[in-house]
């Protein structure tokens, strides 16, 4: 059955939850799994004024970096409470369903975990573009949490 | 976490093999698994070929009543096998999705778990139409499962 799960986490309150879903799961499979979530990567022309700030993509990358921690420490956290074994990752990809899948893949990941919402899913009876482009990019199944309510 | 799982089967390859991946995540959980199959409702006016090719209401039943009962029948063998609790339901609605949205409400199914397309859906990259539908309206988390069937890209 599935040995390990990526669980991917963008900040949302509905991935929040279904991340700790996803754990409860691993815990009663005695699955390992992977964390991950993706952030846009530094792109000069979003800056008005570039040349005024050097540090701009250091900056960002430490900015990113540190919001991401705040998502995946908790979740982590919550893991090892549950007996889970959990790391976590941290990628830059425009593409985040692309950089979901390919991690999927290289770490060897049997199922894939995500809220059917993120941060820009608006209406409650579509699924979010993100959650779609992994179901359609990935090899392995993706168990797709819906956000209460929805 | 999961208790009660919702496998639904158009009897394509990739339906049995994500009711028979079903079964296997069950098993794990101590989970029961209830197979559904859902047909078209007879209709005169249907233009259907399965419809079309049977003449009148009381053939079309049995025909499909038989169909579905040898699939779920598969679906439940293997279940056993597994030792895993297992039940089946044929019912006649259309459209499909909101037959297996309503179904795995009423049956208060905790988890919905079918394959990214059944018969109908030709391009593996893609999501079939009642896949999508279930996804968009279940009122449970859903495992897309994906056939180990390869296809060139």
């Amino acid at each position: 059955m599935f040995q390990h799960l990526l669980i991917a986490h963008d900040g949302s309150e509905p991935s929040r939850s279904a991340a700790h879903r996803g754990i409860d799961l691993a815990a009663e499979l005695r699955a390992q799994v992977t964390l991950i979530t993706v952030s846009a990567p530094f792109h000069i022309e979003n800056l008005e004024e570039p040349v005024m700030l050097v540090d701009a993509e250091r900056e960002y990358v430490k900015a990113r970096t540190r919001i991401a921690q705040s998502w995946l420490r908790p979740c982590e956290k919550y893991a090892e409470s549950r007996g889970v074994e959990a790391a976590s990752l941290h990628v830059f990809d425009d593409q985040p369903h692309r950089a979901i899948a390919e991690t999927a893949k290289r770490a060897g990941c049997d199922l894939i975990h995500m809220g059917s919402h993120g941060h820009s899913g608006m209406v409650a009876l579509l699924l979010g573009s993100t959650t779609y482009r992994v179901l359609t990019h990935a090899t392995v199944p993706v168990l797709v949490h819906r956000a209460r309510g929805g | 976490v999961f208790k009660r799982i919702l496998a639904p089967t158009d009897g394509s390859i990739a339906s049995m093999q994500a009711a028979r991946a079903g079964v296997d995540l069950a098993r794990e959980l101590g989970a029961t698994v209830i197979f559904i199959t859902v047909s078209k409702p007879w209709s005169v006016f249907s233009l259907d070929p399965i419809v079309l090719s049977v003449t009148n209401e009381k053939k079309y039943l049995e025909d499909t009543a038989r169909v579905a009962g040898v699939r779920l029948q598969a679906c439940e063998e293997y279940a056993r096998s597994q030792g895993v609790n297992a039940r089946s339901v044929h019912i006649y609605e259309e459209p499909v999705w909101k037959a297996i949205v309503e179904e795995a409400r009423n049956l208060q199914c905790d988890l919905i778990h079918m394959a990214a397309h059944g018969r109908r859906g030709g391009v593996a990259l893609v999501i079939g139409s009642t896949t999508g539908k279930v996804l968009t309206h279940a009122p449970a988390p859903v495992l897309v499962h994906r056939g180990e069937a390869t296809v060139p890209r």
